[in-house]
């Protein structure tokens, strides 16, 4: 994957793109037929009220479900075109933070950050090099062999970064990394994310805090089912 | 990107991986996976243990009967000893009619010759042994079997009833501690019998089938049959060959002069094919028992399976979404329910080798037929379970993969446990 340095096309486009939810009967239109381009190395901050449809999105640019109608394209080519939405290949170039982190209870935080690549053919003594050095970019590096219960809510989301990082992914998807911080974890939080972005990676935050807002180049609100620049 | 060697190191390091995917599964579970393992583990046992002692069994009859019985058939009176029901009527012996009947009727046979079989009580200064006692009479004691190693054969009083005379096998001189020379007296049934000479064990045979002893058959008339009657009819014949037309010769002249059902036949053959259906049988139980107790680990292995797959959904959503395949963590689950099915079953093996001799022992007391039951390791107790065991846990860990194919990742990474 180039990472996407070439200019004229964006790294991520999705065109139309309609996603509903059934719950029960009920059809909750959640992504109505939404246009939206990023281009590579840029940082976008998504705001919007509660429900709206953001984790959503986030989950709809990871690949993890399928969209109703519309296009997705990564890096020029369309993400469906031949089912592909269950191409790993794409999925590996991503990396995720989840809304509350999501680590696995059973792992230590070393383990934990060893998940990705361990799924990428990599031998353990390889795989637990480049997850230490994941968690020394989050500062995590003294607490590699405690659980996920045992970490504070700051640690844990930069433990979560540190998985999302450790597979150098083209590109990085955040969903409320900062949500339930006191506002000093969460510029360190944001620091992080925004140093990464640095290094040539796209970066797609969800997100409320305005630190986070005031440092990105773009600023998209959803609302209804529908994106708006702001 | 991808030399040959690059891809081949590729490969190996996703197979490390997915051990040790499969074996945090495993250690995360360990006390409900051990209790599985062990119902996997009894079935396995059962099932190699019912091969190796089959099988032990299986050979130990085949050797028995070959040697003892030879290219003899032996009639008896009474009905076959199997029907243990109609043989609670009296034994309905032979008369030396029927014997002469029988010797006139059949042609070309070696011998036709009457002869005494039974079980009785032996002492000796201060041993006492069950001991199996055969009656001869004149030209079965010169069959090569009945011959004298050492001392001598029997004199013509003996044979003609009028002293009481024994011939020991080596084993039987042996439990019975007997130096011939002295020509010493030793008491069958309470009754004075002196040693005259000493033969060969049955070539082959065991320990209890060794020691035996021979006396001449007007003896046993005598002493051990009720009078005018005659214990069993003995024929041999030298052609293998003609074993059918023999007993078929002897089977209709009886029923001419006795009427059926009054009377059963055994031969090396009948007595092997006896033996052969009583294994079996023996080994039918046994493999079905193993095979209900297969299945029962069968159900455990995929409960296990299911709940742990359940259990595990959270996590295997989050490796999905950080990039595993979903026949990764397919192959996960199969793995490790393949490898519960075998490990289940070697140690059921090993169970089974450590204690098929004394399981053996403690059958030998049930099953007449074979007096000492060894275990036969061969190579179907071991293959049989690991194979079934092995195949029982992957087809277990089937349903709980396809769980798994069909995984929701979404909902999935939702529930957090
Ligand atoms: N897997 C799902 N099944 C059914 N409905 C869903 C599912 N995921 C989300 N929804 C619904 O879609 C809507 C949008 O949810 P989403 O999580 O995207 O909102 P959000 O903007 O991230 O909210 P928040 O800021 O609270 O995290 C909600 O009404 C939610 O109930
Ligand atoms: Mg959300």
């Amino acid at each position: 994957m180039s990472g996407g340095s070439n200019d004229t096309q964006p790294f991520i486009s999705l065109r139309g793109v309609h996603k509903s939810w059934r719950a029960g009967g009920t059809r909750i239109d959640v992504l109505r037929h939404i246009d939206l381009d990023i281009r590579a190395g840029t940082s976008t901050v998504i705001v919007g009220p509660s429900g709206s449809g953001k984790s959503t999105l986030v989950h709809v640019l990871a690949l993890l479900t399928p969209i109703d109608s519309g296009e997705y394209l990564f890096n020029g080519s369309s993400v469906y075109a031949v089912n592909r939405w269950w191409d790993v290949g794409i999925r590996q170039s991503i990396g995720i933070v989840f809304q509350d982190g999501k680590l696995i209870q059973n792992l230590t935080a070393l383990q934990n950050v060893c998940v990705p690549v361990s799924h990428r053919g990599i031998w353990p003594r390889q795989q637990k090099k480049l997850a230490k050095r994941a968690l020394a970019q989050v500062g995590l590096l003294d607490r590699l062999d405690s659980y996920p219960n045992q970490l504070s809510g700051g640690e844990l989301i930069r433990c979560a970064i540190a998985r999302a990082l450790v597979t150098e992914p083209v590109l990085i998807l955040a969903d409320e990394p900062t949500g339930t911080l006191d506002s000093e974890t969460g510029s360190t939080i944001s620091d992080l994310l925004f140093g990464v972005v640095k290094e040539q990676r796209t970066l797609v935050v969800v997100s409320h805090n305005p630190l986070l807002a005031e440092r990105a180049d773009r600023v998209v609100s959803i609302r209804d089912g529908i994106l708006d620049e702001v | 990107m991808a030399s040959p060697k690059a891809t081949g190191d590729r490969i190996a390091a996703r197979l490390v991986c997915l051990l040790s995917l499969t074996g945090q599964g495993m250690w995360s579970n360990r006390f409900q996976l051990s209790l599985t393992l062990m119902t996997m583990a009894v079935g396995s046992f059962a099932l190699s243990l019912t091969f190796f002692l089959g099988e032990g069994a299986r050979i130990r009859l085949w050797q028995d009967m070959e040697h003892l019985m030879g290219d003899w058939v032996i009639a008896s009176p009474g009905v076959r000893q199997d029907s243990h029901l109609l043989e609670t009527r009296l034994r309905p012996d032979f008369t030396p009619e029927d014997f002469t009947f029988v010797k006139d009727h059949l042609k070309d046979v070696r011998l036709v010759a009457p002869m005494f079989q039974a079980t009785e009580p032996v002492t000796f200064r201060s041993i006492n042994r069950v001991m199996a006692v055969d009656g001869v009479t004149v030209e079965l004691s010169r069959e090569p079997l009945f011959l004298p190693i050492r001392g001598r054969g029997f004199s013509d009083a003996g044979h003609q009833g009028l002293v009481w005379e024994c011939l020991l096998t080596k084993s039987a001189a042996e439990a019975l501690a007997v130096t011939i020379e002295d020509e010493p007296t030793i008491f069958i049934d309470g009754r004075p019998f002196q040693v005259k000479g000493v033969t060969q064990d049955p070539p082959g045979a065991d320990d209890f089938f060794k020691a035996r002893i021979t006396v001449p058959y007007e003896s046993a008339n005598v002493l051990w049959l009720p009078s005018g009657t005659i214990g069993d009819i003995l024929v041999a014949w030298t052609n293998l060959e003609k074993m059918d037309e023999v007993v078929s010769g002897l089977r209709s002249s009886l029923e001419v002069c006795r009427g059926p059902d009054t009377f059963f036949l055994s031969s090396s053959e009948f007595k092997i094919q006896k033996s052969r259906s009583i294994v079996a049988n023996f080994m039918a139980y046994g493999q079905v028992e193993a095979l209900f107790c297969i299945g029962i680990a069968f159900i455990g292995v995929m409960n296990v399976m299911l709940t742990n797959t359940a259990r595990r959904s959270r996590e295997f959503a989050i490796r999905i979404s950080m990039g595993a395949r979903h026949s990764e963590i397919l192959a996960a689950v199969l793995s490790e329910s393949f490898l519960l099915g075998i490990s289940g079953a070697l140690i059921g093996v090993a169970l089974s080798v450590l204690l098929a001799p004394y399981v053996g022992r403690l059958l030998q007391s049930k099953i007449n037929e074979v007096n000492q039951l060894l275990p036969y390791y061969g190579l179907k107790g071991f293959l049989y379970p690991i194979l079934v065991c092995g195949l029982a846990g992957l087809i277990a860990g089937v349903i709980p993969a396809a769980k798994v194919r069909r995984l929701d990742v979404l909902a999935s990474l939702r529930n957090d446990t």
